[in-house]
C-alpha cells in the first residue's frame, strides 16, 4: 500500500439521527410514508410494490459474486434529527456538523461560498437536506427540488410519471426501491426552456447499517434542455451497504437530457471487506420525436456495481447515447452496460464503453441492442474496449444484439488488451515516468467518454481515475 | 462542341448546400485540374456527377456530348452515366472481399462492350487484355485473384482505379486525389497510364492538392475551388502560383 | 476470484434466465437435446433404427475414403466398394461388439491397422437413448467423407476421431434427412495431436432437423480448420467447441447459416485458450429471410496462462425480410493481460457504398446486388481449406437468393 491515495471520503459524520430500527415490513413502509407526510395514493404505490417484491427473487444471470443480502438487517430510514419534513428547508438552518461535512466533501452549502453556476440538491442518507440556487431556477420555471417536496407541490406530475419508465415490477431492486424509496431529486423543465445552469444532486451515505434507496425523476418538456450531474460518496466501513436507486428520465418532443454520473462510492479495502453494493436501475424514455437522452458515467467505486442505464427510443428520430468508463481494482466487481431499445423510426444509439480492470477485480460489459420490427432505418454503433492492468484481473464483454428490422444497421466492436508497450516506451523516451505514462495512456483510452462530461466533472474524473490507478501499477 | 458542361449546378447533402451554382466547360481531349482547400466541394462535385445517392441536386444541369447532342446526365441512373462514359476514380475506393478483381473487371468490361454494340470477350481473351494493361501499370498479376481492393495498400487501390479507367475507356475521367498515397515511382507509373489515354476522345479532370501530380500530367486548365464553386480559372501556371502563395491569395 | 471452468456444451444449452429469453428458442420436442429417455418419444412418430448399412469406397485419385451410414438400401448406390449390413436388435446388448472395417484399396490391397472403425450400439431397453457410437482411428493422411442418411427415425450418433501426430486429416460430414420427420442428433469428438492439421467441414441440406455438437481438443502446434454450411434447416442447432489444451495452436472456424420459411438456425461456436500463443479466428455469417430466426453466439475464453493469445471473432448478419429475426451474441472473457482479443458483430443491409462503386462501373442495380450478395457468401471460402472450392460449387447461390 502506499501514498495518500486512501479513499478520502471515508470519514463519517457524528450527528444525531432519526433512524428507524432495522427490518423491512409493511409497518416500516407506512412509517416512512407518514414521516414524509405522503398522500394515500403514494402509500398504495409503495405497498403494491412491496407485495410484488415479496414474490420475486434476486436475479442470478450475472457472474457477480454477491453474498446473500439480509434485507431484514438494514435500516430503511435515517435522517439528521435537525431535519424536519414539515418545515421548508433552509440551508442556513442545517446542523453545523452537516455543513462541515459538505465542506470537506467540497460542496459549498454556506451562503458565502455558494457557487452560482450550479444548482444542487444535497441528499444525506435518506433525505434531501437542501437545494442550492433553487430560486434562480424558479425564474425560468424550472422545478428542481427533492422528490418529497415535489410530491406536495407537483402531485400531478409525480402521479403521471413516477414508475412510468421503471415500473415497480421491472426487477427485484426496482420493486424494493418503489416500496422504500426515501428521497431523491425531482426536476421539471418547461417547454422551450434551456436550463440556464447545470443541475446536480450529491448523494452521501453516512449512517451505518442503512441502505440508500433514492429515486430521481427528471422530466424535460418539449424542446427543453438540461444538463444533470450526479455525484456520490460514502464513508469507509467494514460492512457492505446497499444502494438501490431508481432514476427515471422522460424526454418529450425535441427535448434533450444529458445525465452524467461520477460514482465514487467506497469500494471496500484492499482485502475486499466492506464497500457499497451499487444496484441501480436507470432508464430514460425518448418519448417524443427527435428527443435525445445521453448517459455518461464514470464508475470508479463500489464493491459491486450492477447497473445498465438504458434508453427506450420510442419517438421517431430520437437518439440515445451511453458513454462509460468503469474502473475496478482490488476486489471490486462491475457488471455494467446499457440497453438500447429501438422502437421508433430513424432512431440512433451510440455506445462507448471503456473498462479498466486492475488487481484482482472483475469488470464486465453487458449490453443489449434491440431493434423492433417498426424501427425502420435505425442505427447503432457500439465500441467496447477493455484494458487489463496486471495479471490477475479479468475483463468480459457480453453484447446481446436482437434485430427484427431489415433496414437497420448495427455495428459492434470490442477489443481487450493490456497497456500498449510501444506507447509506454514512446512516452517514457520523452521523459515521463511509468506512472505518468500510464496515466496518459489511460486518459487517451478514456477520452471519448471524458469529453462527454461537463468540464468540471471531466477534470475530476481524470484525477479520480489517475488516483485510483496509482496503487495498481506495479 | 464541348465534351462536358456543367451549368449552374447546386447540390445539398443533409440540407447543407455543398455546391453553389457551379459552372464548368471541358472540351474534348482536355486535361483540367481542380485545386482547393479541404471541404471546398471538389470531391463532392465528382460524386454528384457520378450520381451518389447521398446528394440532392437542387438546380442546374450536367451535360455530356452524346451522338452530337448535349445530354443531361442528371436524368440518368448511376450505371447509365457510367455507360455514357463518365468514370470516377474514387478518393477512398471501397473494398469488396469475396468478389474477385478479375470477375469484377471482366463483367464491367463486357457490359460496356454490349452497350456500345461491340463483341464481348471471353475470360481468356479478357485475361490477355487486362494483364497487358497491368504490366504497363506495373501491377502484380496476383491482384487479379484478390477480392476487389481487399488488403490493397492505398497506392495499390489507386492503381486499381487507373486500371479500371484503362479497361473501360471512358470519355470523361474524374480522378479524385489519384496521387495520394503514392511514392515517386508509383506516381510516375500512374501518370504515364493517364497520359497514355490522352486523346481527342477522352478528357480528364484531376482533383488534387499538390502541384507534384501536375508536373507529370500537365493540365490545360486549372480551376481553384472554394465554398462550393470555382473561384478562379487559369492555365497550368495558376497551379504554380497557388503552390507558392497558398489558397488565400486566390480569394483576396 | 473464481477461476473459469472449462466450457461445456451444457453452458449454452440450458435455458438461461437472462436477456436471451426473449428470443424464444423454439423446438418441436425440446427434451431431445437434453438426452432424456427413449420412453418420452411416441413410437408412432419415431421408429427405431433396425438396420444400418455401412458403405465404403476409396478414391485413390483423390486420396479420400467415403463412408456412408444409412438405414435403407435405397439410400446408397452401386458405386461403393463394400456394404456391410448391421442388425440392431432392439434388445441386443451389442455394446462390446466391434465391427472392424478395413478399407480396401481398388487394387485389393488392404490398409491394415491404419484405419479402424469400431462401432458400438447401445441397448434400447436401457434408459439411455438409442445411439450409435463410432470410433474412427485414422493414421493415414487420407481424407475421409462421412455421409449420414437416416430415413425415418430419431437418431443419435456419437463419433470419435483419433489421428496420429504430424498428420493432416480431412473430414467432411453431411446430414441429409430424406423426409422431414427425422431428427438427428450427433456428437463428435476430434482429438488433434501435436503438430498436426485437421480440416473439417459440415453441410446440412434444407429441411433438416438436427442438433450437432463438435468438440475439437487440440494439442500443441496443432491446427483445426472447420467450415460449416447450414442451408435452410427446419430446426438446427450447431455447437462447436474448440479446446486449445496446449500452446501454439490455431483454431479457425467459418460458418454460413441460411434460414428461410419458418426455420430456426442456431450456431454456438466457442474457443477456450488454455495455454500460450494460441490463435483463433472465427467468422460467422447469417442470412435470414421469410419468417426465419437465426442466431450466432459463442464465447472466447482466454484463461490466465494463455498469454500472447491472438483471437478474433466476427459475426455478420443480413436480414432480408421484415418478419425475420436475428440474434447475435459474441462473448469475450479474458483473464490474461498480454493478449490481443477482438470481436465484432454487424447486422445491417448490404453496403450501399459497394453498390455505388459497382454501378459507377456500369453494373445495373440487379447485377450489383447479385455480385455483392455472392461476395458476402464467397468471402468465407478461402483457399486455406481444401474443401472450400468443392463446397462452394455445390452451393447453388441463385437458389439462396430466390426469395429476395
Amino acid at each position: 500500500m502506499s501514498k495518500n491515495t486512501a479513499y478520502k471520503y471515508g470519514f463519517s459524520t457524528e450527528i444525531a439521527v432519526d433512524q428507524v430500527p432495522k427490518g423491512l415490513s409493511e409497518d416500516v413502509i407506512r412509517f416512512i410514508s407518514s414521516k414524509k407526510q405522503e398522500p394515500g395514493w403514494l402509500l398504495e404505490f409503495r405497498l403494491n410494490a412491496y407485495e410484488k417484491w415479496l414474490k420475486m427473487a434476486p436475479p442470478k444471470w450475472t457472474d457477480l459474486d454477491i453474498p446473500p443480502i439480509d434485507f431484514q438487517d438494514i435500516s430503511y430510514y435515517s435522517a439528521p434529527k435537525s431535519h424536519d419534513e414539515s418545515k421548508p428547508k433552509s440551508l442556513d438552518e442545517l446542523d453545523p456538523e452537516l455543513i462541515k461535512t459538505f465542506e470537506r466533501l467540497g460542496i459549498p452549502v454556506s451562503e458565502q461560498k455558494r457557487i452560482s453556476g450550479i444548482a444542487m440538491d444535497v441528499v444525506f442518507d435518506s433525505v434531501s437536506v437542501g437545494t442550492i440556487n433553487q430560486d434562480l431556477l424558479e425564474e425560468h420555471g424550472v422545478v428542481f427540488c427533492s422528490i418529497t417536496e415535489a410530491i406536495k407541490t407537483h402531485p400531478e406530475l409525480i402521479k403521471k410519471y413516477l414508475g412510468s419508465v421503471v415500473p415497480a415490477a421491472d426487477n427485484y431492486f426496482s420493486a424494493l426501491n418503489a416500496a422504500v424509496f426515501t428521497d431523491g431529486s425531482f426536476c421539471y423543465i418547461p417547454k422551450g426552456v434551456k436550463c440556464p445552469i447545470d443541475l446536480s444532486t450529491y448523494f452521501r451515505i453516512n449512517a451505518q447499517d442503512t441502505g440508500q434507496f433514492e429515486r430521481t425523476l427528471l422530466i424535460a418538456d418539449e424542446s427543453s434542455f438540461v444538463n444533470y450531474l450526479e455525484g456520490c460518496t460514502a464513508p469507509q466501513r467494514d460492512e457492505n451497504q446497499l444502494h438501490a436507486a431508481v432514476v427515471e428520465l422522460v424526454a418529450l418532443d425535441q427535448a434533450e437530457i444529458k445525465y452524467s454520473t461520477v460514482q465514487n462510492w467506497y469500494s471496500g479495502d484492499p482485502q475486499g471487506r466492506g464497500g457499497i453494493y451499487n444496484f441501480v436501475t436507470k432508464r430514460g424514455i425518448c418519448e417524443g420525436e427527435g428527443s435525445k437522452i445521453s448517459w455518461t458515467q464514470v464508475e470508479s467505486g463500489s464493491a459491486i456495481t450492477w447497473k445498465y442505464p438504458s434508453c427506450i427510443l420510442k419517438g421517431n428520430n430520437s437518439e440515445g447515447a451511453f458513454y462509460s468508463v468503469a474502473l475496478t481494482h482490488d476486489h471490486m466487481q462491475a457488471d455494467t452496460g446499457t440497453k438500447m431499445v429501438h422502437l421508433g423510426k430513424n432512431t440512433k444509439s451510440t455506445i462507448i464503453s471503456k473498462g479498466i480492470s486492475a488487481d484482482s477485480s472483475k469488470n464486465s460489459y453487458r449490453g443489449l441492442v434491440e431493434i423492433h420490427p417498426r424501427a425502420t432505418n435505425s442505427r447503432n454503433f457500439s465500441q467496447c474496449d477493455s484494458m487489463l492492468v496486471g495479471q490477475k484481473s479479468r475483463a468480459s464483454t457480453y453484447p446481446y444484439i436482437k434485430v427484427k428490422n431489415p433496414s437497420s444497421t448495427i455495428e459492434h466492436e470490442a477489443s481487450t488488451s493490456k497497456i500498449n508497450e510501444d506507447q509506454l516506451f514512446y512516452l517514457q523516451s520523452r521523459g515521463l515516468d511509468n506512472e505518468q505514462a500510464i496515466s496518459m495512456i489511460v486518459n487517451g483510452f478514456c477520452k471519448d467518454v471524458f469529453k462527454e462530461l461537463p468540464l468540471e466533472f471531466s477534470v475530476e474524473a481524470v484525477k479520480l481515475i489517475e488516483m485510483k490507478l496509482e496503487n495498481s501499477i506495479g | 462542341m464541348n465534351l462536358f458542361e456543367v451549368k449552374n449546378l447546386s447540390a445539398t447533402i443533409d440540407s447543407l448546400e455543398v455546391l453553389k451554382s457551379m459552372d464548368l466547360k471541358i472540351g474534348p481531349g482536355e486535361v483540367h485540374a481542380f485545386m482547393g482547400p479541404n471541404g471546398s466541394g471538389k470531391s463532392t462535385f465528382s460524386k454528384v456527377v457520378a450520381g451518389h445517392p447521398d446528394y440532392e441536386v437542387t438546380s442546374g444541369e450536367v451535360l455530356i456530348e452524346s451522338g452530337f447532342e448535349m445530354k443531361n446526365i442528371l436524368d440518368l441512373e448511376i450505371y447509365e452515366r457510367a455507360r455514357e462514359g463518365v468514370f470516377l476514380g474514387f478518393q477512398y475506393p471501397v473494398s469488396l472481399p469475396g468478389l474477385s478483381n478479375f470477375d469484377f473487371l471482366h463483367l464491367a468490361f463486357n457490359t460496356q462492350c454490349e452497350h456500345q454494340g461491340a463483341a464481348v470477350l471471353s475470360r481468356d481473351e479478357f485475361e490477355t487484355l487486362v494483364l497487358a494493361k497491368m504490366k504497363t501499370l506495373k501491377m502484380d498479376p496476383y491482384f487479379l485473384k484478390r477480392g476487389v481492393n481487399q488488403g490493397f495498400s492505398g497506392g495499390e487501390k489507386k492503381r486499381n482505379e487507373i486500371l479500371q479507367m484503362m479497361i473501360l475507356s471512358p470519355r470523361l475521367s474524374i480522378l479524385d486525389e489519384i496521387d495520394s498515397g503514392l511514392d515517386v515511382d508509383a506516381l510516375q507509373v500512374v501518370a504515364a497510364g493517364v497520359n497514355s489515354m490522352r486523346n481527342c476522345q477522352h478528357s480528364v479532370l484531376l482533383i488534387t492538392h499538390y502541384q507534384r501530380l501536375l508536373d507529370y500530367i500537365e493540365p490545360d486548365f486549372v480551376h481553384i475551388f472554394k465554398d462550393g464553386k470555382i473561384v478562379k480559372s487559369g492555365d497550368a501556371k495558376l497551379a504554380l502560383e497557388v503552390e507558392t502563395k497558398g489558397y488565400d491569395w486566390v480569394t483576396r | 476470484m473464481k477461476l473459469p471452468e472449462t466450457l461445456s456444451f451444457k453452458d449454452f444449452t440450458q435455458t438461461q434466465k437472462d436477456w436471451d429469453l426473449g428470443f424464444n428458442f423454439p423446438h418441436p420436442k425440446e427434451e431431445f437435446w437434453n438426452f432424456t429417455s427413449w420412453k418420452n418419444l411416441r413410437e408412432s412418430e419415431y421408429a427405431p433404427v433396425q438396420t444400418l448399412f455401412l458403405c465404403t469406397k476409396n478414391d485413390s485419385t483423390k486420396n479420400t475414403s467415403q463412408i456412408l451410414i444409412c438405414d435403407d438400401e435405397k439410400l446408397y448406390d452401386n458405386s461403393f466398394d463394400s456394404v456391410e449390413k448391421i442388425n440392431l436388435n432392439e434388445n441386443a446388448q451389442v455394446e462390446n461388439a466391434l465391427f472392424n472395417l478395413d478399407f480396401k484399396l481398388a487394387s485389393g490391397a488392404k490398409l491394415n491397422q491404419n484405419l479402424a472403425f469400431p462401432i458400438f450400439f447401445r441397448n434400447l431397453a436401457s434408459s439411455s437413448l438409442p445411439s450409435l457410437h463410432l470410433s474412427l482411428t485414422n493414421k493415414t493422411s487420407r481424407g475421409i467423407t462421412f455421409d449420414l442418411k437416416i430415413n425415418k427415425s430419431y437418431f443419435v450418433g456419437h463419433f470419435k476421431l483419433d489421428q496420429s501426430p504430424g498428420t493432416s486429416s480431412n473430414i467432411h460430414t453431411r446430414l441429409d434427412s430424406q423426409t422431414s420427420q427425422s431428427f438427428i442428433q450427433t456428437h463428435w469428438e476430434f482429438e488433434i495431436p501435436a503438430d498436426s492439421k485437421f480440416f473439417h467441414s459440415k453441410f446440412t441440406t434444407p429441411e433438416t432437423k438436427s442438433y450437432q455438437e463438435f468438440e475439437f481438443t487440440q494439442d500443441s502446434k496443432s491446427e483445426a480448420h472447420s467450415l460449416n454450411l447450414s442451408l435452410n434447416p427446419q430446426w438446427e442447432r450447431n455447437h462447436y467447441l474448440f479446446k486449445q489444451k496446449k500452446s501454439d495452436s490455431l483454431s479457425e472456424f467459418k460458418s454460413l447459416q441460411l434460414a428461410n420459411k419458418k426455420g430456426f438456425s442456431e450456431l454456438i461456436a466457442s474457443v477456450e485458450h488454455r495455454e500460450k500463443k494460441g490463435q483463433s479466428d472465427f467468422q460467422s455469417k447469417l442470412i435470414a429471410t421469410d419468417q426465419a430466426k437465426a442466431s450466432s453466439r459463442g464465447k472466447v475464453l482466454i484463461e490466465p496462462p494463455a498469454l500472447e493469445t491472438d483471437s478474433n471473432q466476427q459475426i455478420r448478419g443480413l436480414l432480408l425480410n421484415e418478419k425475420a429475426e436475428l440474434f447475435v451474441k459474441p462473448e469475450l472473457e479474458v483473464y490474461a493481460d498480454d493478449v490481443k482479443a477482438n470481436h465484432g458483430a454487424a447486422v445491417g443491409p448490404l453496403d450501399l457504398e459497394k453498390m455505388f462503386y459497382l454501378m459507377s462501373r456500369g453494373y445495373t442495380k440487379p447485377m450489383a446486388l447479385k455480385c455483392i450478395k455472392e461476395a458476402f457468401v464467397k468471402e468465407l471460402f478461402s483457399s486455406s481449406h481444401p474443401r472450400s472450392e468443392e463446397l462452394l460449387k455445390n452451393l447453388n447461390l441463385d437458389h439462396i437468393w430466390e426469395n429476395t
